[in-house]
């Protein structure tokens, strides 16, 4: 379980203090998957590079599974795998090579962590090439060589920022089937997307965010009920025409 | 800690192993490319003087018709002489009423942009002095003396530097460590920059962060492969350098003294030299990975560590003249110990306090760099870059 309590933090460009998170707070429970939602430049990546332990909140608290990201940061390392679209394994490495450094740094034991990739090659599909160099792999396969080194050490919380961004459709449905099979096997997914209709299949719950404010979160089914909205976009477009006459008054 | 920096520092010589076309432009292109050069040079001067010498050339003689002159001239010289009205390649002018023995000045007219003809008014110059002193040697003997009557004095030498340190070592300790030095810079370079800014262009630090392994782990196994690379290419390159200039026509940088002799290259002062390199070679890694660290991407770093390679070219050439010192504290400045420590080692005087007192110096500054290193991958602003 992730909770996210009053999170604000601002970057500092050029001696010009800018707000990117206000007061976010949310939670994230296990076996479920959580949706963070907004357009571009709303605080996505800043909000799970906090709870990913990148960046350190400026005021407000972060803990995964209770323990907090600023004080016990190697704990939450520990329990969470992270993965960004933009993320990208390259090099002359094998993808087997590249899990067999993730784990050794992981300190996984050589028996174990074999047992593990064959695991994850065999969830994933990556049979095929396991032993290709990742630098010759196409997109959906790098991206299922990123999944696996990120969730390597087995961790209870998945952490996700724009996984599909950069990818085809055949691609996307590998990272949407393994987010799927996370939160069967009790996991806590967080993941953030710009694309509504995608968070709309996958998300139980989800939390809005728009110029660093969170306009709303919870069941996703409820806050479409309770806005009167037909789907993501209608609630989206509801909730930021709400702020503004709010800002306007 | 260390176990974890030797994983990182595994993994990454591993990817180097099997990237061929980095390890061809790390070692094996070093390795070639100074003896290419020198091949090069060589061949092209060669056919140039060949050519030169091989020419006939068309010369005006005017003012004199002595046999001795021409004989001379002949000697060194393929010619046909041409008349005044004709084009000539060079002409050379005798006064007026000239007669050998008498004090005259003789005029050499050529065109000094073509290479040939300069050659040849070269030849002309010294037939000229032959001459000169053919005449005057039979001027002397009319009052029965010869040249070596004219010699009164002669002066022996004897040189009290150490055997290493005369001429050839002391050419040796001015160009070594400044040729070691640059291009264990020049080697950590691109090795340095591309594990940091790189690797952030890539995306793939944040990968690395996101790990449970300690930032000071990954500082340290990053600085641990730069240095590697770093001292390997050092070491190709040097070696091309060595090769090329014991090539037969490649030109001798060293004026005959390349030959390293094997007594310089004793147990004691390879160790001396091992340290000044080795550490000298920790800290550079230390301080790329530092400067690339700082930056978002490749292009950035440039800006920050080309402006280090010119003062550490500057460092190299300005103490390239310096005779060895007393002065200690000189050893307690990163790149001027090492070449101060080399420079005593190839003059035969190398002192174990100064090695010791550079190597020290230069793990303690590398250390501080590795502590900066993981600092700034604790601190916000790198990981604000990833
Ligand atoms: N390192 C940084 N320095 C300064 N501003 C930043 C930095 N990272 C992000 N921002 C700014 O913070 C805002 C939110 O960015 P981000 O969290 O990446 O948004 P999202 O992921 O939702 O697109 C943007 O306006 C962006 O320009
Ligand atoms: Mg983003």
């Amino acid at each position: 379980m992730v909770q996210v309590k009053g999170l604000t933090k601002s970057f500092t460009t050029k001696k010009i203090s800018k707000k990117v998170l206000d007061a976010i707070t949310f939670e994230a429970f296990d076996s479920q998957v959580f949706g963070l939602l907004g357009p571009n430049g709303a605080g996505k990546t800043t909000t799970l590079r906090t709870i990913a332990t990148l960046l350190k909140p400026d005021v407000g608290t972060v803990s995964v599974d209770g323990y907090d990201v600023v004080s016990h940061g190697t704990e939450v390392r520990n329990r969470i795998g992270f993965l960004t679209g933009d993320m990208k394994l390259s090099g002359h490495l094998s993808c087997r090579e590249m899990m067999q450094f993730f784990g050794a740094l992981n300190h996984m034991e050589p028996k174990v962590l074999n047992k593990r990739i064959a695991e994850l090659a065999n969830q994933l599909g990556m049979e095929d090439f396991l032993d290709k160099q990742i630098a010759k792999l196409s997109a959906g396969m790098s991206q299922k060589t990123a999944i696996a080194v990120s969730i390597l050490h087995d961790p209870h919380v998945i952490i996700f920022d724009e996984p599909t961004s950069n990818l085809d459709i055949l691609a996307v449905k590998v990272v949407a089937d393994f987010i799927k099979d996370s939160k069967e096997a009790g996991k806590c997914v967080i993941l953030s997307t710009h694309v509504l209709s995608e968070a709309e299949r996958l998300c139980d719950r989800i939390g809005i965010i728009h110029k660093g404010k969170l306009l709303c979160s919870g069941e996703k089914d409820l806050l479409l009920t309770d806005y009167k909205a037909a789907n993501l976009e209608d609630l989206f477009f509801n909730l930021v025409s709400l702020q503004e006459v709010r800002n306007d008054a | 800690m260390m176990h974890d920096a030797l994983i990182i520092f595994r993994k990454e010589i591993r990817a180097l192993v099997k990237d061929k076309r980095t390890l061809f432009s790390t070692f094996i292109l070093p390795l070639l490319m100074m003896p290419i050069i020198f091949i090069g040079m060589g061949s092209v001067l060669g056919s140039i003087q060949k050519e030169a010498v091989e020419t006939i050339y068309r010369i005006n003689i005017e003012g004199t018709t002595d046999r001795r002159f021409f004989e001379s001239v002949d000697a060194l010289l393929d010619y046909q002489t041409v008349s005044a009205s004709e084009s000539s390649d060079v002409q050379v002018l005798f006064p007026d009423g000239f007669v050998p023995g008498n004090p005259a000045s003789i005029r050499l007219v050529y065109d000094s942009s073509s290479q040939k003809i300069q050659y040849a008014a070269q030849q002309i110059s010294t037939a000229l002095q032959l001459y000169d002193r053919q005449i005057a040697a039979l001027k002397l003997s009319d009052h029965g003396l010869s040249f070596d009557d004219l010699t009164t004095l002669t002066v022996t030498r004897v040189d009290l530097a150490p055997e290493e340190a005369q001429s050839g070592g002391s050419m040796l300790a001015m160009m070594v460590p400044y040729f070691l030095i640059i291009f264990l810079f020049a080697g950590s370079m691109s090795s340095g920059m591309d594990v940091t800014a790189g690797e952030k262009e890539r995306g793939s630090l944040a990968a690395l962060l996101v790990n449970q392994v300690s930032r000071t782990s990954i500082a340290m196994g990053k600085i641990l492969h730069v240095m590697t690379v770093s001292t390997l290419s050092a070491i190709t390159t040097f070696l091309g350098l060595l090769i090329s200039m014991s090539l037969p026509n490649g030109t001798n940088l060293f004026g005959g003294g390349g030959k390293i002799s094997i007594q310089l290259l004793s147990f004691n002062t390879l160790g001396m030299i091992l340290l000044g390199l080795l550490s000298t070679a920790l800290f550079t890694a230390a301080l790329v990975t530092l400067l690339g660290s700082l930056a978002k991407s490749v292009k950035e770093a440039n800006t920050y560590v080309m402006p280090m390679y010119l003062v550490v070219v500057l460092v190299g050439v300005m103490t390239m003249y310096m005779d060895p010192s007393k002065n200690v504290a000189l050893f307690f400045v990163p790149y001027v110990n090492t070449i101060f420590v080399f420079k005593e080692v190839f003059m035969g005087m190398g002192s174990i306090l100064h090695v010791l007192i550079a190597f020290v110096a230069n793990l303690a500054y590398a250390a501080i760099g590795v502590r900066l290193v993981s600092l700034l991958f604790n601190s916000e602003k790198i990981l604000q870059t990833v």
